[in-house]
């Protein structure tokens, strides 16, 4: 049993033996332990087992009182099977980055269900363990709560707070966890919509608006946004070089955008070589090279174009083949 | 720029905070400073006891404007609000008014992603109470929200009792409001347009104003059945003059009127504002809009957010400071 173990052990120990104590004087008022602030330097040192300490002192203290018995015997029955020296000896911190515990897994993956996926879900926790610690949380810092305070006499809230202190530390990581999460879903909302994102044009607009009922295109149930965009441009800027000489040529663009999420890649940072997105899809081109000549003149030439950031090269075949290349701008706000 | 959230030190021994959300408007920091003195004046000797963060959102509606373009789309959705209201004088111009709020609606990824800055914006402030040694069943958090900030702060509320990786839940995680205070509701009335432009409406299945039978508290149903609302006080406060809040000249328009169960409602009696014809009501209404800008409310105005929080000061005082 390590320090951190006997720490919290210690602790237990102590509050409950407080607790019952000022719980006999039958006047909560008067018994007030010493401190209840929450000590965040503390909070590191806690492992799994504080929380199974803390849960325990919670039951020890209801149990007994009218109605609880349900929820003693249910809490007791995940202590029995969480209490074990390989899962009490690791820190909060396998908790607080739980996949379970950020609603990623509310619902089976894909590749959970494939079985591609077979690794723990909670790495140094075997199977089962993660829900019931995180049903023996949800218990303890809810029903287990409000019964200590409803039993008689009621358990003093600088009590409640010093038992359930393992609960806040954990909490206090869960948000530290989140809000990095939520910085990162802005920071990519900001990568899709923000003043560094390609400009669309009215078709763009339209077809981008109308995707949002398609799941791929749309945020998700948590908020992430997709990462897809549909590209619909007409490019009056393309160059290529024919008979020694470059040309303009006018293409259609049908294709996908796809943002880059990663860290360090998109916009200034990122540079030509780490941009924010890549772009992919059909090019169309008239019989005719040149500047704002239609797409559909005469026999189209039919070819593909890829992008990387702002850098974009198409292929347009048919009898007067070529290799372009263009920038990504907008010439014209909402139109090209 | 990236988002950067609102953090501030609790002192010792406070742990009370308040969270003022606007509404529509091009609003950073350094903004709503007239409303921010109101709010202080308001709580009195409470003052220094109590954290007030504000929410910016506006740098979110930024990216999405440059990007899209929505007026066809506003257009249907006024045009629908101008039938609802069936009023020869008010219609046009309420509608109008109303249609600066109703955008947020149309595009998914726009109200996920100021939804995401709202909740960011809540669990920081949780965390900084946490930090202080205010454990969250501890703190005395209320948000006081106005216009289109109420319309944000329902759809925040209800997902953080939702999901629990905002680690905001009322009983999982103890976070509970013990006042929300909605002054010039448009919920219902988002609700209601919302319903009428049906399938224009993306990703409906996340949008929690057009959800279930009625407009609802947000809670959260523990392992044992039991049911934990998220806010202890849900009030709504509006004028019987401001039709953002439901009222057409005096005529609650329960259509538009938000009206929760459980909800405390206060309807502010705006003779003082001497208006006294739709006519001039319409032209107050009109003269607010301003072109490519967020509409201006002066304190003539029965949108006044300043105006709501002076004239019902007694009460805030004692919802929140006791």
């Amino acid at each position: 049993m390590d320090r951190h173990m006997i720490a919290s052990r210690q602790l237990h120990v102590a509050v409950a033996a407080f607790v019952l104590a000022s719980a006999s004087s039958a006047r909560t008022a008067a018994a007030q332990p010493p401190t209840a602030r929450f000590d965040t330097a503390q909070t590191r040192a806690y492992t799994i087992g504080a929380l199974v300490e803390a849960s325990r002192s919670a039951v020890s203290l209801v149990r007994g009182a009218p109605g609880s018995a349900a929820l003693v015997a249910r809490v007791e029955r995940l202590l029995v099977r969480v209490d074990r020296p390989d899962v009490i000896r690791l820190p909060l911190d396998v908790l607080v980055r739980a996949p379970f515990r950020q609603g990623d897994a509310r619902e089976a993956s894909f590749a959970r269900v494939a079985r591609w996926q077979r690794r723990a879900v909670v790495p140094g926790l075997g199977a089962g363990d993660a829900a019931d610690l995180d049903s023996l949380a949800r218990l303890t810092v809810a029903e287990l709560k409000f019964a200590m305070e409803g039993r008689q006499p009621p358990v003093s809230d600088d009590s409640v707070d010093i038992i359930l202190t393992p609960y806040t530390a954990l909490q206090r990581g869960e948000l530290q966890v989140s809000i990095a999460t939520s910085l990162e879903k802005l920071n990519r909302f900001e990568r899709k919509y923000g003043p560094e994102a390609p400009r669309l044009n009215l078709a763009e607009v339209g077809l981008n608006y109308v995707a949002q009922w398609v799941p791929p295109f749309r945020p998700n149930a948590d908020g992430w946004p997709s990462r897809f965009e549909i590209v619909a441009s007409y490019v009056p800027s393309y160059l290529t070089i024919a008979d020694e000489k470059a040309r303009a040529v006018t293409v259609a663009e049908l294709g996908l955008r796809s943002y880059l999420w990663q860290r360090g890649w998109g916009g200034a940072v990122g540079g030509i070589l780490r941009p924010g997105y890549l772009s992919v899809g059909v090019a169309v081109a008239g019989d005719r090279d040149g500047a704002f000549v239609s797409p559909l003149r005469g026999k189209a030439r039919v070819g593909g174009f890829i992008g990387w950031g702002e850098t974009k090269v198409a292929v347009i075949g048919g009898d007067e083949r070529r290799l372009l290349i263009t920038r990504q701008m907008q010439l014209l706000p909402w139109v090209f | 720029m990236p988002i950067e959230l609102q953090t501030q030190q609790w002192p010792a021994q406070t742990r009370r905070a308040i969270l003022l959300v606007h509404g529509v408007g091009n609003a950073g920091p350094g903004d709503y400073l007239a409303l921010l003195a109101d709010v202080k004046l308001m709580l009195g000797d409470q003052a220094d006891g109590t954290v007030i963060y504000q929410l910016w959102y506006d740098q979110v509606n930024d990216w999405f404007a440059a990007k899209t373009d929505l007026g066809d789309l506003l257009a249907s959705a006024v045009a629908s609000l101008r039938s609802e209201i069936n009023d020869p004088e008010l219609g046009e111009a309420v509608a109008e008014t109303v249609g600066d709020v109703l955008w947020p609606v149309l595009v998914a990824d726009a109200r996920a992603a100021v939804r995401e800055v709202y909740v960011a914006q809540l669990k920081q402030i949780v965390l900084d109470g946490i930090n202080a040694g205010v454990p969250a069943r501890r703190q005395k958090l209320s948000i006081i929200c106005h216009s289109l900030g109420c319309f944000h702060t329902y759809e925040a509320l209800h997902h953080i009792a939702l999901f629990p990786s905002h680690a905001l839940q009322p009983a999982t995680h103890e976070v509970r409001f013990a006042n929300v205070i909605f002054m010039a509701s448009p919920v219902q009335l988002i609700r209601t347009v919302a319903d009428k432009l049906g399938s224009l409406v993306p990703n409906r299945r996340w949008l929690y104003a057009v959800q279930g039978d009625a407009l609802s508290i947000p809670f959260e149903k523990t392992l044992t059945g039991m049911i934990v609302p998220s806010v202890r006080r849900w009030v709504s406060i509006t004028g019987n003059l401001d039709p953002v809040g439901g009222f057409f000249f005096r005529n609650k328009a329960p259509w538009a009127y938000m009206q929760v169960a459980g909800q405390e409602s206060r309807v502010d009696d705006q003779s003082p504002l001497n208006i006294s014809s739709k006519q001039q009501l319409a032209q107050l209404l009109r003269d607010s809009r301003r072109t490519l800008s967020p509409p201006l409310i002066t304190a003539s105005n029965p949108h006044s957010w300043e105006n709501y929080v002076r004239l019902n000061s007694g009460e805030l005082r004692q919802w929140i400071a006791t």
